[in-house]
């Protein structure tokens, strides 16, 4: 008799559900302790967490026969795994550790409400008639070594795109919170031990705009990819169904925050409650549409 | 010099505790989830079948799957408000019928989450005869990696998976009810005693 | 200028105007949109309804107070661009005709620092070394020896929000296009049938219907063959699927769905049974659509001239229809001819109701519709958009407008070299980016360091980075 064999996507969630909550531990540590080697295990544990979640994307394409972001479970690993890939940049670059400590968080808790999800959202499906956009000049280079089944259309680039928006946003807002804790310490003149640790509010704020200023761009790309890809699909490139406009929502919200940053009266503190409404309008785009409103998108 | 950069610490090479606590967190992950890798698997023919300990809705009787050992089992996952298992139900009632006396039972699991009593009114409407059994949390639907309803795994008198079938059937049709019979016919010779594995419940 | 206009072009209109549309956006994903009266009046409470059909919240994307906001935007952002796109372009790309360095000292990246070469040298130095990072330079000598001198680079990212700004006039005008000048339709053809497309001089003709399916039994892809007819002649014909339209003079036919026919099937399966003194059920017999049968034994032939999938009967009319498009009722329309080819009787068969009407007129034979297998209809989109490619065309340009506004910096930098009493010449230097300041922190202290080589206090770069 066949024996059934281990889906190693699934196998490898598990490994970076535990990779995420250890380093985030770390990285909490290091915020609490201000010890270099806690920093340095969460960015090590980071690096670990991210390398498990793109062998979850690798394998479920192989099992799948498809670009592995089809459905609801497999678009919150390549959204957690973008969060994963932004921050380990962002860190590079700028080097403050303690914002490990609340970007990995949500990027647990975005795990962790993969990691729920009842089995139907994890089945490894193959792609309904809608979802088979492929381009053909691909399909024609690939058919000859026989992967023409991988090639990728309008669809792929429009989910690839959106999700490294959401993930840009939703390191923006943990920066935005950071931002808000922030300026009501430095208004008092006390030290505080938690909260000395974060960078310079005014580093905050730029931090936040810097992600934003790359997942606007690729919100927009998303969006209006996603209208070419409804063209093809549905013979419409814009319906006004919940999603879409949903996600027009989205992206007006954190037009506003651009704006404000460079209103008087508006920059620092409204700015950066703009951009929390703004991941909070992301978190309704992509879990509340499909469970709580009716529409052509249930998905993701 | 600009003060908004911390210090240049990391250009340190980072102390070894930190390649230890990496290394082995890295073994002790991959080791336990490894040893698990039977959750990872479906559950189709082949697979063991994931025991399990659940009240009827007659008096609330626990029933578990093991218990069963030796029998050809007729698993099945349905729900009161999925019509196409509704439709199933009275032809499930005559295979059971038809296969009285024989080392051969019915468990239907409802996953609804209304009380025991409100299925209990629902399937009797039926005159279901053979056992229904209440998975109230969905618990034992998730462990069998169910995407649906209904879904149906024959399990042979070893506690093996010999079939997995997604969706209705019409259990008067021969064809759909072979591998049972065949099973019947025809029983897999006993593996030596294991424990069953359970799904915690 | 009027109180009016400055409101116009304020930033805080912006933001409000922005912020109105989100919220106000909200209302139609959580009202459904494009229903009837009477849907709402199911679903709403009758205060509701009549709030939601007066304030056209049904269709509230096209109604007019949401598109009065949009035009607010428009407005907003014309008077925006008319307000601060000239100046900023005059001011801009001013010809710089004297630099002037007293601005270092109010600069947050600024430097100070020796030089050991000599001034003529250095300047030459300075230019090459800008010119290598990408800047436009100007370096005047100044009286007494000394240098004064304005790099630049980036100047076209200040433009990003005017690129932007029109991309976004050009898609709302696309839109603004495509929905007076285009059209939406939607048609379940069957196949072997043609229709006219409408706005249009030419047919289209289902020639054949098909669904593909994966090995589990889940649909992989419904396909048609769709024939273009212009003048009377078959022009081309097109295999499409879902996300492969086709297209031809403006208008697009996409396959969007498929349904079962409510009022045809492909065949029918009928039963004989006598119920006379000599009792015989008769083998099922299949009949094909409008097809005339001969049941065999019997001396009857029959054939299938209607079908309804939820049969009911109107006793106003008097006349068969079908309540929805689901088969609730099947029911078949079968002509009964006897042995000598005569009709002896028309009637409906129902699936679900088999003794609902009598035995065949004067025998006692009945007749049973015992199954059937439905026919496809396809569904075709049908979409005329002439706004579409102004639509694409706002979109690209608002990418150019993107890179300019967020990826290009308008970074400027001025250097003074000055001759001191001691004949020791200081070196000043200051920068200053429009957005992303850490990132310009950096490079700042990364030229800074090049120029403490270049201008020989540094022994290498190594030295100045440790600070």
């Amino acid at each position: 008799m066949d024996q059934p064999k281990v889906i190693m996507s699934l196998m490898f969630f598990t490994m970076s559900l535990a990779f995420y909550f250890l380093a985030t531990a770390f990285y909490i540590g290091y915020w609490l302790t201000r010890k270099d080697w806690m920093g340095q295990a969460g960015t090590s544990l980071t690096y670990v967490a991210g390398f498990s979640m793109t062998m979850i994307l690798i394998f479920r394409a192989v099992e799948s026969g498809h670009a592995p972001f089809s459905n609801l479970y497999e678009s919150m690993v390549l959204f957690i795994w973008a969060v994963t890939i932004g921050y380990l940049w962002m860190e590079r670059k700028y080097k403050f550790k303690v914002l490990g400590a609340f970007v990995m968080t949500v990027a647990s808790l975005a795990m962790v409400s993969a990691w729920l999800l009842p089995f139907r959202f994890k089945n490894i499906e193959p792609l309904n008639p809608a979802l088979q956009s492929k381009w053909n000049f691909l399909v024609k280079i690939l058919e000859p070594l026989g992967l023409e089944k991988y090639a990728i259309g309008w669809l792929d680039f429009h989910v690839f795109a959106t999700f490294i928006g959401y993930a840009a946003f939703a390191i923006s807002f943990a920066v935005a919170i950071m931002y808000i804790i922030k300026i009501r310490y430095e208004a008092r003149s006390k030290k505080s031990f938690l909260f000395d640790s974060f960078p310079p509010s005014k580093v905050l704020d730029e931090l936040s705009y810097i992600t934003i200023a790359w997942g606007f761009p690729f919100l927009t790309v998303g969006i209006v990819t996603g209208a070419i890809w409804a063209n093809y699909a549905w013979g419409t490139y814009w319906s006004w169904d919940p999603k879409e406009t949903w996600s027009l929502i989205t992206w007006l919200v954190y037009a506003a925050y651009l704006h404000a940053r460079v209103t008087r009266g508006w920059r620092g503190k409204k700015a950066a409650y703009i951009s929390i409404a703004g991941f909070l309008a992301v978190i309704f785009l992509y879990w509340g549409v499909s469970f709580i409103l009716p529409g052509l998108h249930a998905y993701a | 010099m600009t003060e908004t950069r911390p210090n240049m610490y990391d250009k340190k090479a980072p102390p070894p505790i930190v390649a230890i606590i990496v290394i082995i967190a890295i073994i002790v992950v991959v080791l336990v989830v490894v040893g698990q890798r039977q959750n990872y698997k479906p559950v189709t023919k082949g697979s063991p079948s994931i025991d399990f300990t659940l009240p009827d809705i007659d008096e609330g009787k626990l029933h578990r799957l093991s218990d069963y050992r030796g029998k050809v089992v007729f698993l099945n996952f349905w729900a009161t408000w999925c019509k196409p298992c509704e439709e199933e139900i009275p032809s499930m009632e005559r295979l059971y019928r038809s296969l009285e006396g024989r080392d051969f039972v019915i468990l239907a699991l409802s996953t609804d989450t209304d009380p025991p009593e409100m299925v209990k009114e629902f399937t009797d409407n039926y005159g279901v005869t053979f056992t229904v059994l209440h998975d109230r949390h969905g618990k034992i639907k998730e462990a069998y990696k169910t995407t649906g309803f209904p879904e149906t795994f024959i399990i042979d008198q070893n506690g093996m998976v010999a079939q997995k079938i997604v969706g209705p059937r019409d259990w008067d049709d021969a064809f759909n009810t072979m591998t049972i019979k065949a099973l019947l016919e025809n029983p897999p010779a006993p593996l030596k005693a294991d424990a069953p594995k359970d799904s915690g419940t | 200028m009027s109180s009016l206009w400055k409101l116009l072009y304020s930033l805080k209109f912006t933001i409000f105007v922005i912020m109105t549309i989100a919220l106000v956006s909200i209302i139609g994903t959580v009202v459904e949109q494009g229903r009837d009266a009477a849907w709402y009046a199911m679903e709403y409470s009758d205060r509701w309804v009549d709030i939601i059909l007066k304030l056209k919240l049904d269709d509230m994307y096209h109604s007019p107070w949401f598109t009065g906001l949009l035009i607010l935007l428009v407005v907003n952002i014309i008077a925006c661009t008319i307000e601060r796109f000239p100046p900023k372009w005059r001011v801009l790309l001013r010809k710089v005709d004297k630099v002037d360095t007293g601005i270092i000292d109010k600069l947050s990246h600024r430097d100070t620092f020796n030089l050991n070469k000599n001034t003529s040298e250095f300047k030459s130095t300075l230019i090459a070394l800008f010119t290598k990072r990408g800047y436009k330079v100007k370096a005047d000598d100044v009286s007494g020896g000394g240098i004064a001198l304005y790099a630049w680079r980036g100047i076209i990212g200040r433009f990003g929000s005017d690129v932007t700004h029109v991309s976004l006039l050009l898609i709302l005008l696309g839109a603004i296009i495509g929905s007076f000048a285009g059209y939406k339709d939607f048609k379940a053809v069957y196949v072997d049938t043609s229709f006219s497309v409408p706005d249009s001089d030419f047919e289209i003709r289902l020639d054949k219907f098909w669904i593909e399916y994966y090995d589990t039994g889940q649909i992989r892809q419904y396909n048609s063959n769709l024939t273009v007819i212009e003048d009377g002649k078959d022009l081309f014909t097109k295999h499409i699927w879902v996300n492969e339209p086709l297209f031809y003079k403006g208008i697009r036919f996409y396959q969007s769905s498929y349904g079962k026919a409510w009022d045809r099937v492909a065949e029918a399966e009928l039963t004989l049974a006598s119920k006379g003194v000599t009792k015989k059920i008769y083998e099922p017999i299949v009949i094909k659509w409008d097809e005339l049968t001969s049941i065999p034994g019997s001396p009857y032939s029959v054939r299938m001239i209607g079908y309804l999938a939820d049969f009911a009967y109107d006793y106003q009319n008097e006349n068969f229809y079908t309540k929805s498009g689901d088969p609730n009722n099947p029911a078949a329309n079968i002509v009964v001819y006897d042995s000598s080819g005569e009709q002896i009787a028309t009637t409906w068969l129902l699936l679900n109701h088999p003794d609902l009407l009598g035995p065949i007129p004067g025998t006692t034979d009945h007749l049973y519709l015992t199954g059937y297998r439905p026919t496809h209809y396809s569904g075709l989109s049908i979409n005329k958009d002439p706004g579409t490619n102004i639509v694409w065309l706002g979109s690209t340009i608002m990418g150019i407008g993107f890179i300019f506004a967020f990826f290009i910096y308008h970074k400027r930098i001025w250097l003074s070299v000055e001759v001191q009493e001691d004949g020791i010449n200081t070196v000043k230097v200051g920068g200053i980016i429009n957005k992303n300041q850490l990132s310009f922190d950096k490079e700042f202290d990364g030229l800074v360091a090049q120029l403490k080589l270049e201008a020989g206090v540094a022994e290498t770069l190594q030295d100045n980075e440790e600070d």
